[in-house]
């Protein structure tokens, strides 16, 4: 009887144990899986969607014979030599923009555990659905605040007025005194009349605090320094230049070649953005909104060719009558973008201009930088008839206000 | 009496509009949609039409695709022979060949517009493990020195021209100098040194990349 349960025992024991081998097998090939299909398939196929190519769930039972499945994936187009009669195969490569699926150097047991991966994809957890708090503009709404205080004190003035007059009528009543009604305002006036010292101070202050702040608000006029405009696509710079660490010239490249810095047409968006549907922040809302512009139809992955402009709200702006050139600044001059835009890649939607771009503000940087003459070709003529010039009186720090960087016709002509 | 309180009634009034005054400008700078006051519309808006702008037909935009056929100036900007087909890849594979030379300063060139435009799908070393596959859906591109070790350059051209895959034409980024330098670079990255360059025919290289290339 002992016996019995002690054989019972190790039996179970010895089920139990080869039924963890048969799990960690099944995962090690499911793991497999995963991996060949990422390194090899992924980048043109998904499992429940269609892609570069068609989607992959359910792919073996859409072909005749696993044998004709796995010659396809080896070599499609020795496939289609072969097979000329298989309409499906035919159909296909038809479908799909006569896109070549690449052979693929797998055997078939590497095949059988892409496939076995496909049949059963890894559980998507439920994502929990982030309280997308939008990045509510902070609005100023100090004006409002102030204004409403304002109300506030006269009401409280009216109301104190009111009680005055009619405990004076009241002690009128009393003492049998005929006393005139007198206005509000007409008692503000006897009171400023009674009180000259204090109501020439008051007015002093308020001419004085007002002052200071209409000549900081007049200076403000025509200077766009913070403006941060709405723009029809919710696009953030700290996403793509902060976080994914996209050089600015993916985007603005011209600025490395001419005058302007650039709006990137949208098929740079999609050079990215054919791959990328969905957003950490906005979801797939915004990203949809490139796809509407470049006539991208994500469900076929097709254009549709119904195009439509971005309109984005332009932000730095100099007037016409100043001449300002990218290149001359970033390539020439080494500069970098974040001299006069900031830290760009640390700002979120909705971008901002960083600097007041003023006159005053481009001198200022002229008679402080330095130029960057050192193994630079644009500067070697200039640089040697300067050392000409300069011989008996050299220059310490060589600005470029030193070559002729303030001179007026530099910027205005 | 009587004048001292008309004279004070008016400096009053002058009062009350200098406070309007101050409080209608600090109003205008708490809109961040508005860029504020300006004194005259002072040529910062042109009459002609800018970049950027709007009001050209048909689509409203001012930017214009250039008329069909037209050749942009300066470099070798005649249009590309091989079409975006299976056929064009493996004939540009086969015929296509760098116009420059394989030496440090076309390379260093390559590399800072790698750094620009390629790094971060492929990543800094062409491992295909750049910050944009690595932060979100989009699927890794194959290494250079793996998946893609034996691409030719003509192939590599092609696909710049007009896309591969899920990556998009560079066309419109990088001149064909500024794409031939970077492709120079990448060969350095795919383990290639001036000497495997000399002996490899780029015929051979091409059915050699076609059982590995993805």
């Amino acid at each position: 009887m002992r016996l019995l349960s002690e054989l019972k025992g190790k039996l179970s024991f010895s089920i139990s144990l080869l039924s963890i081998f048969i799990f960690l097998s099944g995962n090690v090939q499911a793991l497999d899986g995963e991996k060949l299909f990422k390194a090899n398939c992924a980048s043109c196929h998904k499992i429940d969607k269609k892609f570069i190519g068609p989607a992959l769930a359910g792919v073996e039972d859409r072909w005749e014979s696993q044998e004709n499945l796995y010659a396809w994936i080896k070599n499609s187009q020795d496939y289609l030599k072969k097979n000329s009669g298989d309409g499906y195969a035919k159909s296909l490569f038809e479908d799909y923009n006569k896109s070549v699926m690449t052979a693929q150097a797998l055997s078939d047991e590497e095949i059988a555990a892409v496939l076995d991966y496909i049949n059963n994809p890894p559980v998507k957890e439920e994502k929990v659905e982030e309280v997308a708090a939008a990045p509510v503009q902070a609005e100023d709404y100090s004006v409002y605040w102030l204004i409403g205080l304002l109300i506030v004190i006269l009401v409280i003035i009216k109301v104190l007025m009111d009680v005055k007059s009619s405990l004076k009528q009241v002690k009128a009543g009393v003492t049998g005194e005929t006393i005139s009604d007198v206005g509000p305002v007409a008692q503000v006036t006897t009171w400023m009349g009674s009180h000259k010292r204090t109501t020439a101070a008051l007015v002093l202050l308020v001419i004085v605090v007002g002052s200071v702040d209409l000549w900081f608000d007049a200076k403000g006029i025509g200077v766009y320094e913070g403006y941060s405009p709405e723009q029809p696509i919710k696009f953030s710079h700290k996403i793509h230049a902060g976080d994914n660490q996209i050089d600015c010239g993916y985007c603005h490249g011209s600025a490395y070649k001419g005058k302007t810095a650039g709006i990137p047409s949208v098929n740079v968006c999609m050079n990215c953005h054919k791959g990328i549907s969905e957003g950490k922040v906005w979801g797939t809302e915004e990203i949809a909104k490139i796809y509407d512009a470049a006539g991208f139809d994500p469900e076929k992955q097709q254009y549709t060719g119904d195009e439509k402009p971005i309109e984005w709200i332009r932000i730095h702006n100099l007037p016409d009558f100043a001449y300002f050139n990218h290149s001359q600044h970033v390539v020439v001059g080494k500069q970098k973008c974040q001299t006069c835009h900031g830290e760009v890649e640390t700002f979120d939607y909705p971008m901002k201009q960083h600097s007041d771009l003023t006159m005053g503000w481009c001198v200022d940087c002229h008679r402080e930088t330095e130029v960057a003459m050192e193994g630079n070709a644009y500067y070697d003529k200039i640089h040697e008839e300067l050392k000409e010039r300069y011989k008996d009186k050299p220059i310490k720090n060589f600005t470029v206000e030193h070559i002729g960087g303030l001179e007026c016709a530099k910027c205005h002509y | 009496m009587k004048k001292s309180n008309a004279s004070m009634k008016s400096f009053a009034s002058i009062l009350g509009l200098f406070v309007l005054g101050v409080v209608v400008l600090q109003s205008c700078k708490s809109d961040p949609n508005s860029p504020g006051f300006e004194y005259m519309p002072d040529m910062y808006r042109s009459p002609s039409y800018e970049t950027y702008g709007t009001g050209l037909e048909p689509t409203g935009a001012s930017a214009r695709v250039p008329a069909e056929n037209s050749i942009a100036m300066g470099e070798d900007n005649l249009p590309y022979p091989y079409p975006n087909t299976f056929e064009g890849y493996e004939a540009a594979g086969m015929n296509l060949k760098n116009p420059l030379a394989w030496n440090d300063e076309n390379i260093a060139k390559g590399k800072a517009n790698y750094m620009r435009f390629c790094v971060h799908c492929h990543g800094k070393k062409g491992k295909g493990d750049g910050t944009v596959p690595t932060n979100s859906e989009y699927p890794n591109p194959p290494a250079y020195d793996a998946g893609l070790k034996d691409l030719p350059a003509g192939k590599m051209f092609h696909s710049l021209q007009w896309g591969k895959n899920l990556m998009g034409s560079h066309a419109s980024q990088m001149t064909k100098t500024e794409r031939w330098e970077v492709i120079l670079y990448v060969q350095t990255l795919q383990g290639k040194t001036a000497n495997d360059l000399m002996n490899v025919a780029p015929a051979d290289s091409a059915s050699a990349a076609e059982g590995k290339e993805q």
